[in-house]
């Protein structure tokens, strides 16, 4: 009788460490998500940057903002398509930062899933026996 | 020397079930087709932009130009299209610039060159997955044919001055004739290589200073036979050879991986198996090791090579043999180096 209530509390503990995978899981998968949107965004800038600094310093540069053309000197935009690009990377890197932990985690969760896979394993083999 | 070694026979079946390896070679043809949309993409991106392209050169050969004008989404009215050297040309990120046809020309085909490097990193990324799938899928055909891995522990002791150097031997196409008489030919193999070495050890005193290092293993027989002074260069020459077949093995077997996963760089080990397997067990987990089996096998289904790892250079070295190293325990203070072979025969 001891057994088998020990046998229901660990299945109770499997289910929710499998539950707090699966949401890791999740995480994981937006983090990737994410990161491909941000790396886009990461070579348009840059391409436009490299466009900018191909231009003369009299030409004309336009931003658009909502509907509406806006007219921006050209060392401006430069120096705003620079900075986006910065916060861009260091978004990056941040991001990889939080991947690498939260593999680290999932990690973590698949090796105590399988113990308790384990333990609940033997224990059934435990009470069929006797 | 017969009776002492021993090797063990698996089935590739028992290793590796053939649904999983079908399963993987599915999942990874999934991967191809992903890629293979992308592509098509990129090439519309591609085609567009030379279209444009076109149309951007030929734009200002007219002063102006009768167009239909969109008229909302429904209706067209009748204009003309005049500046027709005027451009306001999208960077991206919301900025644009004017610019002159000619100079648009330019942008436009700074962009096709990017979208073509783009293509062509694809492209080779779906090359890669290609030949995953091929190795996944002859993997499972051969485990459901019933194919046998024969692995055995090649272990010396007879003419021990010839190896005391550290020689590497490895002959896939002689090996690869006895590997289909099997087994009970295995010492007219040995005695062959034996005879192999003695002759070139001969011809390596007679020579004197140049140490015989044949890079091409696949299709000669490689031997590096030196003397006592020289153990250090040998040794140097060992670890390249290691490290060169590693990448190779690496570049066939791992790069697939290595796209989805983070890159892995080769590392210059001599133990082939524990390099490989390391890197194998985060991508397929509990079949690595079979992975990894089977990969060696399918490879050199019908070429056995040996492989001689000098004993200094290999501490790592993961000994299957039950025999213990009776030469390094022998002679303790020289580099004493030992047979390793692998065969698969079906």
């Amino acid at each position: 009788m001891a057994s088998s209530a020990a046998l229901r509390e660990l299945q109770r503990d499997l289910e929710s460490q499998a539950n707090a995978l699966s949401k890791l899981q999740k995480d994981i998968a937006k983090n990737h998500r994410v990161r491909k949107q941000y790396t886009i965004q990461l070579g348009e800038n840059e391409l436009v940057l490299k466009e900018l600094e191909l231009l003369n310093e009299n030409a004309n540069v336009y931003k658009l903002i909502g509907p509406v053309l806006v007219k921006q000197d050209l060392a401006e935009a430069k120096a705003n398509v620079r900075k986006r690009i910065e916060y861009i990377s260091a978004e990056l890197k941040r991001l990889d930062g939080t991947l690498q932990d939260l593999e680290d985690r999932q990690n973590n969760k698949k090796d105590s899933i399988v113990k308790l896979q384990q333990k609940i394993q033997t224990l059934q083999a435990g009470k069929a026996k006797p | 020397m017969g009776d002492t070694a021993k090797g063990t026979i698996t089935s590739l079946d028992s290793l590796f079930s053939p649904e999983e390896a079908w399963k993987a070679a599915r999942r990874v043809e999934d991967a191809i087709a992903d890629r293979r949309k992308e592509l098509d993409r990129l090439r519309g991106f591609l085609s567009d932009n030379s279209a444009l392209i076109h149309l951007v050169r030929k734009l200002p050969d007219e002063l102006s130009h009768d167009i239909m004008v969109p008229f909302g989404s429904a209706a067209f009215s009748p204009g003309r299209l005049i500046h027709t050297n005027e451009f306001l040309v999208l960077l991206g990120e919301g900025y644009y610039a004017d610019r002159t046809a000619k100079q648009t020309i330019e942008i436009l085909q700074r962009r096709g060159k990017a979208l073509e490097a783009q293509v062509d990193s694809l492209k080779a990324t779906m090359l890669d997955l290609q030949l995953e799938s091929k190795f996944f899928n002859s993997t499972a055909a051969e485990a459901a044919e019933g194919l046998v891995e024969i692995r055995e522990e090649y272990v010396e002791d007879t003419p021990k001055d010839v190896f005391e150097s550290g020689i590497s031997v490895s002959n896939p196409p002689d090996a690869s004739k006895e590997d289909n008489l099997g087994k009970p030919d295995e010492d007219e193999v040995h005695a062959r290589i034996m005879a192999k070495l003695d002759e070139l050890e001969k011809e390596e005193i007679e020579d004197g200073s140049a140490s015989g290092s044949d890079e091409d293993a696949e299709d000669s027989f490689q031997s590096n036979v030196d003397d006592d002074k020289n153990e250090a260069s040998e040794i140097a020459n060992l670890s390249m050879q290691f490290s060169g077949k590693a990448a190779s093995f690496q570049s066939d077997r791992e790069q697939p991986h290595s796209i989805e996963k983070s890159p892995l760089p080769p590392e210059p080990k001599e133990n082939l198996h524990q390099a490989s397997v390391l890197k194998l067990e985060d991508s397929s987990e509990n079949s690595a090791r079979q992975t990894f089996k089977i990969g060696s096998s399918s490879r050199r289904a019908f070429t056995g090579s040996i492989v001689e790892h000098s004993h200094g250079l290999a501490p790592i070295q993961s000994t299957k043999s039950t025999i213990p190293d009776q030469a390094s325990g022998s002679n303790p203070s020289k580099p004493v180096s030992r047979f390793k072979m692998q065969k698969g025969i079906r």
